[in-house]
């Protein structure tokens, strides 16, 4: 069987970051991926990203991945591409496909960071050709180059849903809604004020319905929600549209945790299920280290951050770094972390995660 | 449709270089594109019927995750068309149902 | 919760479900105490064969063909989906030496009275049309059956539920007391329960309870891996076993001595469609304590057996996988009946892979012998004695 050292599942922002960190440190990595291409979900972020200039704010999220892969080639990180892993058996036998064929390696370190997908909402006719992910849009149309539709429905004004928003007027298509349950925008306003300028009408404390078309979308029906979130009747009105697209937050991708055996917590404000770790991104499995959204749903930049995490405490942990180097280069990351999850978003993301955290050192279950 | 002109990714140079057959058309597609994006330029939106009640079923995530998108491809099944590169002379078919399965070869 | 019962059945499996479902059907006041939930163990880990082919002429077919009469008018009696359906099955003979054994299996299962025969290969991929060209042929008995074993489970529970019985779930027994010789009542994370009857259902966790009160029951956990697929259109037609099955079930010793990793694993086909489109790829057959890990072992020889007879399987997707403890036991026939001695104390286990197809018998019979003192049948020959050295019947 082949063996590596460390392998990393997913080449998402956090994956990348991940094996670029154990690769500096002199660690031979094996990173798998089940896509074509690596970079994860980056390459269809073409807005700039925030944060502080260490994160390379006001830098667009694929030129970031560009940089990202640019590293990962120079440190020699071996990529296996179109290769879904399936499980992870006892000793970290990691099971693969790849060419069609089942494929194993073996692992000392494991770094999982298998990223999230989007969440569906249940309404009649959610299920017509024409009502996606808003995440899915963005991939068809920043990386495929194609229009999902002309006039479109966007449900969520989180900040997925409004760049998204943003952007598929940039690809040329007409937002003509924009619904949110909540009486307020979800997201930043700074991507919100772009959604207005652009004379997209923006639905609050409104709902979908219903989606009406025969084989695809035709149209949909948004209600107004009173103050106890109940449909108020009479505030139907029907929208004309071809595509509805779904904003309404992400879940971890966590199957490989739960196979390892991981523990996990059900953390509402992080996605849901997500695995215990503690501040090096080891999980309650001894040598299985997760990071990214699978940890809980954040951003990219966060993403990135808690990969080199997990990527100097596993370089630590096989003696690539000595316990004060691995400690300085640690708490560097930690600042940049704490930087990003600050403001009313980030705040409540940083105490879910310090409760998380918490519990691995024997701390209450949270709710 | 194709986004040609973008703002900031610029013109997408391109071509539409293979075909493949959906449902016995010839449709023209870009090679190294996933099935459902050469299908969505193509203005296709139905992928498959569904196995009970035959209802119309498209892409939703985009990401291999949720199979709502499979059809039948050279012949195989559930195949996920969001995850599935074009090859020049592919035939694709609108599944109805689970498919048909190819009889011991 | 409550603080006495009539009767105590330890083990929310099909086996306690049943006999839950038969007793109060009966008048009788029983109380279920299952560790986790409903159908949790070997029963939700399953294949979903009811197959009577596979069983050894002699008592073990009788119950069989019993319990498939029975089940004709379960789904009915339940009220509840159990998505029963009488399908047919095929045992596939690979060599020459597999279809003499196969033919005497079947001379013997023709005497009593068991519908089958021997098909040559044409006559089997007709029926079957993605056998292998290898293939010497297969046996054919229109008699064997599917259920979905979780379904059924459920149904016997909410029909004994209905008939007044009381289920407690994630409840642990942790004791059972006695005196005299007489069973007391049983100790459980939740409370006492005091009772005159203790049935132990616990399937391969049945020697545990057995221990507390100082008995040795030889049952041993064999771990059955098993594989999912996608939905896929109807494929399989029926229950499908190989003949190498049929030895690995009967004959472990034999397989002991093998170095192929596949023989090793007892890896024997068990293949079957469910209602929604999976097909079900089984099995192995191992000895491996409490671990119901499923391995990369198991998957690859799972696998290359069953593409070995079913080439058409190899593009077909998995979708999971996963191990259930069949209750083995020496004999390879299950353990019904009261414990001598002890007064009070049942046992209904070490159906090993055949818990499903005999829950329906199983139950019958316990509640007949509770109620009755007797059954349809003589069923001595399955009490735990014939396992004592001194007894005469072993």
């Amino acid at each position: 069987m082949k063996k590596t050292q460390v392998a990393i599942i997913g080449a998402g922002p956090a994956g990348l970051a991940a094996a670029i960190e154990v690769a500096r440190a002199g660690g031979e990595v094996t990173l798998l991926d089940e896509n074509h291409k690596p970079g994860g979900q980056l390459f269809k972020q073409i807005h700039k990203f925030f944060g502080s200039r260490e994160h390379r704010a006001g830098t667009r999220g694929f030129r970031i991945g560009e940089k990202l892969l640019e590293d990962t080639e120079k440190l020699g990180v071996k990529v296996l591409l179109d290769s879904p892993v399936y499980s992870i058996f006892k000793d970290f036998v990691i099971g693969y496909i790849s060419d069609g064929r089942e494929k194993a390696i073996q692992a000392e370190r494991i770094i999982l960071a298998t990223g999230a997908s989007e969440n569906a909402l249940a309404f009649p006719g959610c299920t017509l050709p024409g009502v996606m992910g808003a995440g899915a849009a963005q991939t068809m149309i920043n990386v495929h180059r194609v229009l999902p539709g002309k006039k479109i429905i966007m449900v969520g004004s989180g900040n997925v849903g409004l760049i998204v928003s943003y952007q598929l007027l940039q690809a040329g298509a007409d937002v003509i809604a924009l619904i949110e349950a909540a009486a307020e925008i979800g997201g930043y306003g700074v991507h919100a004020s772009k959604i207005r300028r652009a004379g997209v009408p923006i639905y609050t404390s409104y709902t979908i319905q219903e989606v009406i078309g025969k084989n695809s979308v035709e149209g949909a029906v948004i209600v107004g929600l009173d103050e106890k979130w109940k449909p108020i009747k009479g505030t139907e009105k029907l929208i004309e549209a071809d595509t509805v697209c779904i904003a309404v937050g992400l879940s971890p991708l966590a199957e490989l945790a739960w196979l390892a055996g991981c523990e996990f917590a059900f953390v509402p404000s992080l996605g849901g299920h997500v695995p215990k770790h503690d501040r090096n991104m080891e999980t309650t499995i001894k040598g299985l280290y997760a990071a990214g959204d699978l940890t809980g749903i954040e951003e990219a930049s966060s993403a990135m951050e808690e990969g080199r995490l997990a990527g100097i405490a596993c370089a630590e942990s096989l003696g690539l770094y000595s316990k004060e180097e691995a400690r300085d280069l640690k708490e560097k990351v930690w600042a940049r972390l704490n930087t990003l999850r600050t403001g009313p978003f980030g705040k409540k993301r940083r105490d879910a995660k310090d409760k998380l955290i918490e519990m691995m050192e024997g701390g209450a279950d949270i709710g | 449709m194709r986004v040609k002109h973008h703002p900031i990714l610029g013109e997408d140079k391109r071509k539409e270089n293979v075909t493949i057959v959906v449902d016995g058309k010839k449709i023209k597609a870009i090679e190294g594109e996933p099935i459902a994006a050469a299908l969505m330029a193509a203005g296709i939106r139905v992928f498959r019927k569904t196995p009970k009640k035959n209802q119309p079923r498209g892409v939703f995530c985009a990401i291999g995750r949720c199979t709502d998108c499979v059809m039948t491809v050279n012949g195989i099944p559930n195949v996920r068309t969001c995850v599935t590169l074009v090859e020049d002379g592919m035939v694709i078919e609108t599944q109805k149902g689970l498919g048909k399965w190819r009889e011991s070869r | 919760m409550k603080k006495t019962s009539e009767i105590v059945i330890i083990g929310g499996g099909v086996i306690g479900t049943s006999i839950a479902y038969y007793l109060t059907k009966r008048g009788k006041e029983v109380v279920l105490i299952e560790k986790n939930d409903l159908a949790s163990g070997a029963s939700g880990a399953c294949d979903q064969d009811i197959i009577l082919q596979s069983k050894n002429p002699g008592i073990h077919l009788q119950l069989a063909m019993k319990s498939a009469e029975i089940y004709k008018t379960l789904e009915a009696e339940l009220e509840h989906p159990i998505e029963y359906e009488n399908t047919g099955g095929m045992i596939l003979i690979e060599t020459q030496e597999e279809l003499e054994i196969m033919k005497d299996f079947v001379k013997r299962q023709q005497q009593i009275g068991l519908e089958v025969e021997i098909l040559d290969l044409k006559q089997a991929r007709k029926l079957q049309p993605g056998l292998s060209h290898h293939l010497v042929g297969s046996t054919y008995s229109p008699q064997d059956a599917h259920v979905n074993s979780i379904e059924l489970t459920l149904g016997f529970a909410k029909a004994a539920r209905k008939q007044g019985a009381g289920i407690m779930l994630h409840t642990e027994v942790v004791g059972i007391k006695q005196r005299n010789g007489r069973i007391q009542g049983v100790k459980t994370s939740r409370g006492d329960i005091d009772c005159e009857i203790v049935i132990n259902c616990a399937g391969a966790w049945a020697p545990k309870i057995a221990e507390m009160i100082g008995l040795t029951i030889p049952i041993k956990p064999r771990r059955g891996q098993i594989i999912v697929t996608e939905e896929v259109a109807p494929y399989v037609m029926g229950d499908v076993l190989s003949a190498r099955y049929i030895v690995a079930k009967y004959n472990p010793d034999i397989l002991k001595n093998s170095s192929d990793p596949g023989i090793k694993l007892g890896v024997g086909l068990s293949l079957s469609q469910t209602q929604k489109g999976n097909i079900l790829i089984g099995a192995t057959r191992e000895f491996v304590g409490y671990n119901t890990d499923v391995t990369r072992t198991g998957l690859k020889e799972i696998l290359k057996n069953a593409t070995r007879l079913v080439p058409g399987l190899k593009g077909m997707n998995i979708i999971r996988m996963f191990a259930g403890l069949r209750p083995y036991t020496p004999d390879g026939l299950p353990i019904i009946g009261p414990v001598e001695g002890i007064e009070g104390f049942f046992v209904a286990a070490g159906h090993e892979g055949d818990g499903i197809a005999l829950s329906p018998v199983t139950g019958k019979i316990v509640s007949d012998l509770i109620v009755d003192g007797k059954t349809f049948m003589d069923v001595s020959r399955l009490a735990l004695e014939r396992f004592t050295k001194n007894n005469p019947k072993a």
